[in-house]
């Protein structure tokens, strides 16, 4: 765990009944890269998310975010602190628009809270002003514009994925978890995504993600942690991990 | 004892047994036995000192409660079934119970047959009912969440009940069994030889029953499974189908083997089934829901300690210790209590306790003593007073339209409560009537002068109440707000973070506990008399009913004007924003920063200050309050469908569902006058029936109603 990482998880366990899914996982994040967290189906890659993320408790371990411990925080805090998340499968707030669903990704919006709309008044309409704003910018970076007044249950799949980054793009974190996100995404449309994500990434933003679609691991991400049976088995640049016999044993022999 | 939960074999983990292999004496099978002595002895062990604090007659009551516990048995295992199946919380399950009674009176009385015999022909009669209403209603709600159809099961409790008022009458009636002289251990306890012996008999086999169907058979194999994982049982080839429809005729059945064992304790009468329905509710709550063994161990316990904390509850009301008015009607509350305090600390059940019976008893008792003492007191005391009556209303149109209109403001009140709670966060409430309750009486105790007890001629005829402070209504109302707010709040804590259909649970307990504190803790409320001779805001002198009615009108439609302006600065704006959020996806939301928890809990406290508000005007709009009938969990129901009428999410929508909810009750007693003579009695129930219905419709196909939630266009 150099300096210059991020996100740190040290033994981090995870059991449901008798499936111990995360198994004294431990992994870290530079700054500013892109690592793909790869791995066979029931890996333990999304429940490590969610550890991450706060949606799950964790058995056990440490998780450190940016020289702050955050397991045991709740969800809520820790996207407060700057870590936000998307998921595998779009969590889309349904009948509400998609411009309603971005604004509501925004940090300290002081709407938000009850007292302000009667004693403070003109910094709520500064702050809802501001965060439409910033909505409309990143649904430019996403190529949604033209759905900004849908609710959300009207997108396609893919579009539903491009709204779950857009949320988690609103407040500008330093840290981004990506559930797999550009599966179910055209080739196209994933690929302006993924150069996307670069060119926040030069931007100073880092991004840690699970993806499936192999040429995305080996063409975008810096690193690649691969994941089995709730552990890190292996860990470095895409050329290297993909060569590594405990990978192609795990993938293949299961 | 919790043996076959289903949590305790995960899927994968349990390798292929052959059928014998299930009889042998497997560790876990020696554990359980060892684990099961081991519970009884302690259940010995406290009787045991139970008798030597308060005598052997704990004995008794301890009988009574096995009595009491079998008949919930059946019944939560019954309502459990469909929980587990269905994933809702089946409000119709009392009136399921009620009807079975009934057609077993009707095979008994009518027919003639042996009462075995009625009980066999409401076994099948009903189990065709769940059929049917699993065709015609339920199927069609698969995939909505818990909330739509437990609205449409209330819509189902609605229609049988009212239906038996139509057609059978409000009377209440016994089965044609031969009485047997009770064993007596102590005086006035006896235990009925035949109806206990008989209940308990029936009780155990139809618990063996479910154990043999659900562990040797391949539907009860099939039940399990598909109520572990319906996607999983549909791959594994499950005709999931076949199940549910068989789920639903046990589950039925089984309500028509409780309501006849109910029918035998005591009578039969439209709510024989309901007024047990709670205790059925926190049976399947104590033992973890969707577990017939959880539900067949909380009925149990729920049957025990009602039963078994009489005698402490006798020790409470003794003037030397805390001289507790009407102690032992405190039992029915205790289940209550508990069932709350175990959401609190196990919400997955286990362990708990809850009274099942005497509540109808005492609720017939008390209701038809006060009555004929309340209609000659009230009268007296009008008289005194003003020489007219005081709330008696003109009898001319315009007046009655006016009344309408000042009860149709209070119910929009509600609506709004109801909207902000359900229609923007997702906070199903099944307790408004307590709330209510809770805002009519602060307030008549705020602004009342003081009322000490009456008696006349040596006979008590008035309690009194506490109060009299008199203070001015705007006071009464913020005081009403805010403890109705507090309360919500404090119900809201414990049941807030999980899934709605235990909040529901909760709060419609919580409202029956309010309830029964209104009626029993009469120094401080009344007693069933209730609070009279509230000062209205305004008052006329001479009284006018015309002005009065006008006033009330006007300060009504002041404050719902301002409310709704109010309410929609605040529901519209970013924080009303994150309640939507919260109603659409929690988990979501709370991935998006925001404090979920704490919205809802504002929200929820939110709305109870609005139905404390709306108490509050309901307290001067009639000028007198009373815990019986204006509180009863229909006025829960109707706010429902008032805002499921209306629209919910959207607050003029609430205001006209109120409005028009309201218009037809108001429009069925106006028509009362016109109508047949044979239709006069069953007119009210006939409009009861038709919100039955209509909640129905309106859930399968118009869910949105008449005023739907609008899209919120950001610019």
């Amino acid at each position: 765990m150099g300096d210059d990482s991020i996100l740190a998880a040290r033994d981090v366990r995870k059991a449901f009944g008798g499936i111990q899914a995360v198994d004294d996982c431990t992994l870290s994040v530079s700054k500013e890269s892109v690592t793909g967290l790869i791995g066979p189906n029931g890996a333990g890659k999304s429940t490590l998310f969610n550890i991450i993320a706060g949606l799950y408790r964790p058995d056990g371990g440490e998780i450190w975010f940016d020289g702050t411990r955050i397991d045991g925080l709740p969800p809520y805090e820790i996207v407060r602190l700057g870590l936000t998340k998307t998921w595998q499968i779009p969590h889309e707030l349904r009948n509400l628009t998609v411009l309603e669903n971005l604004v509501l990704a925004a940090k300290g919006n002081a709407g938000e809270h009850l007292l302000n709309l009667f004693f403070r008044p003109y910094r709520v309409r500064r702050d809802e002003r501001r965060w439409r704003a910033r909505a409309r910018e990143v649904l430019a970076l996403t190529q949604l514009e033209g759905l900004a007044n849908e609710h959300a249950k009207d997108l396609s799949g893919g579009q539903k994925k491009l709204l779950e980054l857009a949320r988690a793009l609103m407040s500008d974190p330093p840290l981004v978890l990506l559930d797999e996100p550009v599966a179910g995404v055209n080739p196209t449309l994933a690929g302006n995504l993924m150069d996307l994500i670069e060119r926040l990434r030069r931007g100073g933003t880092t991004f840690f993600l699970i993806e499936h679609d192999m040429n995305v691991v080996m063409n975008r991400c810096d690193r690649v942690i691969v994941m089995h049976q709730g552990r890190k088995i292996a860990e470095g640049p895409p050329g290297i991990v993909k060569a590594d016999p405990v990978v192609i044993e795990s993938y293949l022999g299961g | 004892m919790a043996a076959i939960s289903r949590s305790e074999s995960p899927p994968g983990t349990e390798r292929p047994r052959w059928r014998w292999e299930a009889l042998r004496p497997t560790p876990r099978f020696r554990r359980q036995i060892l684990r099961g002595l081991l519970v009884v002895l302690i259940f010995i062990g406290i009787v045991a000192g139970l008798a030597l604090l308060f005598g052997i007659s704990i004995i008794q009551y301890t009988l009574a409660g096995f009595v009491v516990g079998t008949i919930v048995v059946v019944a939560a295992i019954g309502l459990t079934l469909i929980y587990g199946i269905r994933g809702f919380a089946n409000f119709a399950y009392g009136e399921l119970m009620t009807l079975g009674a009934y057609v077993a009176l009707f095979a008994n009385l009518l027919l003639g047959a042996s009462l075995p015999w009625g009980v066999v022909l409401a076994f099948g009669v009903l189990a065709a009912v769940g059929v049917l209403l699993e065709v015609l209603i339920f199927s069609r709600l698969e995939g909505r969440g818990p909330v739509p159809p437990i609205v449409a099961s209330v819509g189902v409790s609605l229609i049988i009940q009212n239906g038996i008022r139509a057609v059978v009458g409000t009377g209440q009636w016994n089965f044609a069994v031969t009485a047997i002289q009770d064993i007596v251990i102590v005086p006035g306890l006896g235990i009925h030889p035949v109806r206990g012996i008989t209940t308990l008999v029936v009780g155990v086999s139809f618990m063996l029953s479910v154990h043999i169907m659900l562990k040797y058979t391949n539907l009860g194999k099939a039940m399990r499974a598909t109520a572990d994982n319906l996607e999983l049982a549909k791959a594994t080839g499950i005709d999931t189908k076949r199940v549910t429809y068989a789920a639903w005729a046990v589950s039925c059945a089984f309500a028509s083997t409780a309501g006849v064992l109910l029918g035998l304790g005591g009578v039969i009468s439209p709510t024989t089934g309901f007024d047990v329905l709670l205790l059925v509710f926190a049976a399947v709550i104590l033992g973890g829901i969707g577990s017939p063994y959880g539900a067949m161990l909380g009925g149990l316990v729920v049957g025990l300690s009602q039963e078994m904390s009489v005698p402490l509850l006798i020790w409470l009301g003794r003037p030397d210790v805390i001289g507790l008015e009407h102690a032992t009607a405190y039992k029915v509350a205790i289940p209550f209590i508990i069932m709350i305090g175990v959401l609190l600390l196990r919400p997955w059940g286990i362990a708990g306790r809850q009274p099942a019976f005497g509540r109808r008893a005492f609720f017939v008792e008390r209701l038809s003593r006060a009555l004929s003492r309340k209609t000659t007191l009230a009268k007296k005391v009008k008289r005194d007073e003003t020489g007219e009556g005081l709330v008696a209303i003109d009898t001319g149109l315009l007046t009655n339209i006016g009344f309408y209109v000042s009860v149709s403001i209070i119910f929009a009140v509600l609506a709004l409560g109801f909207n902000i709670q359900w229609g923007y966060t997702g906070l199903f409430n099944a307790g408004v009537a307590g709330f209510f309750l809770i805002g009519a009486y602060v307030t008549a105790i705020a602004i009342t002068l003081p009322a000490p007890p009456i008696v006349i001629a040596g006979i008590p005829v008035y309690p009194g109440h506490l109060g009299g402070y008199h203070l001015p209504f705007a006071a009464g109302a913020l005081l009403a707000m805010f403890a109705s707010g507090a309360a919500a709040a404090l119900v809201a804590l414990p049941t807030m973070r999980l899934r709605a259909d235990y909040l529901a649970i909760a709060t419609l307990a919580f409202a029956e506990i309010v309830r029964i504190f209104a009626i029993n803790l009469e120094s401080v409320t009344g007693g069933t008399i209730g609070i009279i001779l509230i000062p209205r805001p305004v008052e006329f002198r001479p009284p006018d009913p015309f002005l009065n009615t006008a006033a009330i009108v006007g300060i009504g439609a002041l404050i719902l004007l301002v409310l709704l302006f109010v309410l929609q600065f605040i529901a519209e704006s970013p924080w009303g924003r994150v309640l939507r959020a919260i109603r659409e996806d929690e988990e979501a939301t709370m991935a998006l920063g925001k404090n979920a928890f704490r919205y809802k809990l504002q929200a929820f406290a939110l709305g109870g200050a609005l139905m404390g508000l709306a108490g509050s005007l309901f307290a001067v709009t009639l000028a007198y309050v009373e815990p019986t009938i204006s509180f009863a969990p229909a006025v829960t129901f109707s706010v429902w469908v008032m805002v499921i009428v209306g629209g919910s999410g959207n607050n003029r929508g609430a205001i006209l569902g109120a409005f028009l909810i309201y218009g037809l009750e108001f429009l069925s007693v106006q028509l009362k006058d016109f109508a047949p003579a044979a239709l006069k009695d069953t007119i009210f129930y006939i409009r009861l029936i038709i919100v039955g219905v209509l909640l129905i419709l309106l859930i399968l196909f118009r869910p949105t109603g008449i005023l739907p939630e609008k899209k919120r266009v950001l610019r």
